[in-house]
């Protein structure tokens, strides 16, 4: 049997009870003691009166025998020997109602004897007188009857006596007994009334405790509840085979059914298409043995067929023995990110036709200026004068200069969209080719090369070329005009990736203009000093970005620069 | 048609451009029979008239173009049994590899980068002219 009530009532009830039928034994005890001895009182006062019967009829036996002796008249003896009888017979039911008591036992054995010895004397007396009056009348002058009465009468005082003291020590006790009932009882119904009310007030509060907790738990469910149905997300239970055990208020209402036309009815592959319906085939095995399922796309039929992209996650309930018992899923209306991938999509198309326009239309009239400047050049050089002649080099030199910044301007967009492909490369022998080309194209300048063997590590070929061209050819580049220049090649690592560097001791750059290193077309050397198109850290950046890696740069002005790169360990 | 004998066709819309195209053409002293066109249709219609016009040794075709595209009109040559033996070239400003892709899935012969440089742009056409014209053996129509 189980208890619902507090452990403190249960032991309450407990201790009431123990104390109330503890009382209850004392008062029935005592209660029983009163009652015993109220039976043993109206015994004493039994044998006080069939002891006061006895002397009563005794001296009835002497009165009339004294009559009859003085008077001779027969009429005295007619109740004689009824008191005679009575004598005897309340003697013999004295003798009986003392039986427990053998001292008073022994009294009445004396009070017979005396009686009997009484009534013996009458007898004689009442025989003598009918013979003769003066026979009779020597005999009673004797005395001897009144002495025989007189012992019986003391007999009988005595066995009063005794009565009347034992009733007087019954009725003390009796006192005694029912004060001691007074209180054990009194005490039985304090105890009663004492429970009685802290037993109330002690369930009124559990029950009251009770009522606050379920209350609380009640809200406590509704709030649980309210986010279930209502959270901006749908989810939904299914069972093992995959039919709706429930669904929340959001999902519904993106569907357009009620609970009544899902639960229970339908199948969730009937709201949900993923992947063309494959994935009970091939998800459900992956499904099972990890668990669950993540971010998978899936197409939500509403009930007007409208389809919804949405994400579905689902997490499997499983039994001791991996069985499938339901899953919990939840999903998410995707077609917002939909849209903005599909204008992403879009955007990327557009600014692929972008430059492929700029690739022909740009560069057609700049090869139209390029080419006729140049014819002019070479067919009219002698007609122009020493202005002219500078201007048209002028002319030619920016007409190059616009075709590089296009092609590096279209390279650089190229390798923002081209998907990377990463793989293992011997990054020291790698950067020792690709310096030997650049080295070969330097003049008779001294350079010092100081190369420690570089780590290996995984990227897109490719690009990865580019960022080395582009960092080398810039540390070339701005060591130009010093008497030695120092290019410093190494690479360390931190446990999550490659850090590569080149450091030179060329001109450098004002860190105060950090902001503008990587950005496209930004340049901090005047072209005059310096060539190039300020594409190159921009596309060194990207490449590096697209590899997941960092690429940073500290400088100091006129005493070189460290370009680093850093690309993530596999 | 000044001369009836055709070695070179340039199909080219841009004035400027086929005027340093033929510059350097002439350059090398191969121009002499070259034949320019202004765009697809033109081109469409000297090669495909009855009765038919001299057939070109070699035919330098521009990609972009207004109303028939240089793709098309490759399409159309390659496509012709008689036609499809003259090796064409295709001239581009592109670098866009999807453009390259289409030219030699057409059938294209070769492809060039129209340079912006008139250094490289002479030396390419020159390339180009040498090669297709005086080192290439090609099939006698």
């Amino acid at each position: 049997m189980k208890f619902y009530i507090n452990t403190k009532i249960l032991v309450g009830f407990a201790i009431s009870i123990l104390i109330i039928f503890s009382l209850g034994l004392l008062s029935f005890t005592y209660i029983r003691n009163v009652i015993e001895i109220g039976r043993w009182g109206a015994h004493a006062r039994q044998v006080l009166f069939h002891t006061e019967q006895v002397r009563s009829f005794l001296m009835e036996v002497q009165t009339d025998q004294l009559r009859y002796a003085l008077t001779g008249d027969s009429t005295f003896l007619t109740p004689y020997p009824g008191a005679v009888r009575s004598v005897r017979n309340y003697i013999g039911e004295l003798d009986s109602l003392v039986a427990d008591n053998p001292k008073q036992g022994d009294r009445i054995r004396q009070l017979r004897k005396a009686a009997e010895r009484r009534i013996a004397f009458s007898d004689t007396i009442i025989a003598l007188r009918r013979k003769s009056f003066e026979n009779a009348r020597a005999l009673v002058m004797t005395f001897q009857g009144a002495k025989i009465m007189a012992a019986a009468q003391r007999i009988m005082d005595e066995i009063q006596k005794e009565e009347n003291g034992l009733i007087q020590e019954r009725s003390a006790s009796i006192g005694k007994q029912f004060y001691r009932f007074a209180y054990a009882f009194g005490g039985l119904l304090i105890a009663m009334f004492a429970s009685l009310v802290i037993l109330t007030y002690a369930v009124n509060a559990s029950l009251k405790a009770r009522a606050v907790a379920e209350q609380k738990l009640k809200r406590a469910s509704d709030r649980a509840r309210d986010l279930y149905e209502n959270a901006p997300c749908g989810y939904f239970s299914v069972d093992n085979i995959g039919a709706f055990e429930n669904i929340n208020a959001t999902l519904l209402r993106w569907l357009g059914y009620s609970k009544e036309e899902i639960v229970g009815k339908l199948h969730f592959t009937e709201i949900l298409r993923m992947n063309g319906g494959s994935f009970l085939k091939e998800g459900l095995p992956e499904y099972l043995s990890k668990g669950s399922v993540n971010n998978v796309e899936a197409e939500m039929v509403l009930k007007n067929n409208t389809l919804v992209p949405t994400i579905l996650n689902a997490a499997a309930i499983l039994d001791s023995s991996g069985n499938l018992i339901s899953s919990r899923c939840t999903v998410f209306d995707n077609s917002e990110r939909k849209k903005a991938e599909e204008e992403v999509r879009q955007t990327n198309r557009e600014l692929e036709s972008f430059s492929y326009s700029v690739s022909h239309d740009l560069r057609a009239p700049l090869r139209s200026v390029g080419g006729y400047a140049q014819i002019l050049r070479d067919d009219y050089y002698d007609k122009l004068d020493e202005e002219g002649k500078r201007v048209i080099g002028v002319i030619i030199n920016n007409a190059k200069r616009m075709g590089r910044l296009i092609d590096d301007l279209l390279a650089f967009s190229k390798a923002s969209r081209k998907e990377i492909g990463k793989s293992q490369i011997n990054m020291d022998e790698f950067v020792k080719l690709i310096l030997d080309e650049l080295l070969q194209q330097e003049g008779q300048r001294k350079i010092k090369i100081d190369r420690t063997e570089l780590l290996s590590g995984a990227a897109d070929v490719n690009m990865i070329r580019q960022v080395w061209v582009n960092l080398l050819s810039n540390a070339l580049k701005y060591t130009q005009k010093k008497e030695t220049a120092c290019i410093e090649i190494g690479s360390y690592e931190d446990p999550k990736e490659i850090i590569y560097f080149v450091k030179d001791n060329g001109v450098g750059f004002n860190m105060a203009y950090y902001d503008k290193l990587f950005g496209v077309f930004q340049r901090l050397h005047k072209a005059e000093e310096f060539e190039g198109t300020g594409v190159g850290l921009a596309f060194v950046k990207r490449i590096i970005e697209k590899h997941q890696g960092r690429v940073w740069a500290e400088a100091e002005l006129n005493a070189g620069a460290t370009f680093y790169f850093s690309i993530p360990k596999l | 048609m000044s001369n009836s004998i055709v070695e070179i066709l340039l199909v080219e819309d841009n004035m400027d451009d086929a005027g340093l195209t033929i510059r350097a053409l002439k350059k090398n002293n191969l121009a002499n029979h070259l034949l320019h066109l202004h765009d697809g249709e033109e081109a469409l219609a000297y090669l495909f008239s009855e009765p038919p016009n001299p057939i070109p040794k070699l035919i330098l075709l521009d990609l972009k173009m207004p109303k028939i595209g240089g793709i098309e009109v490759l399409k159309k040559i390659k496509s012709d049994d008689q036609k499809k033996v003259i090796p064409v070239v295709m001239l581009t400003s592109s670098k866009e590899d999807q453009d390259i892709v289409v030219a030699y899935e057409m059938g294209a012969n070769a492809y060039i980068v129209k340079p912006v440089g008139f250094d490289n742009f002479l030396t390419a056409v020159t390339e180009l002219g040498m090669f297709w014209l005086v080192s290439n053996q090609s099939p006698n129509l």
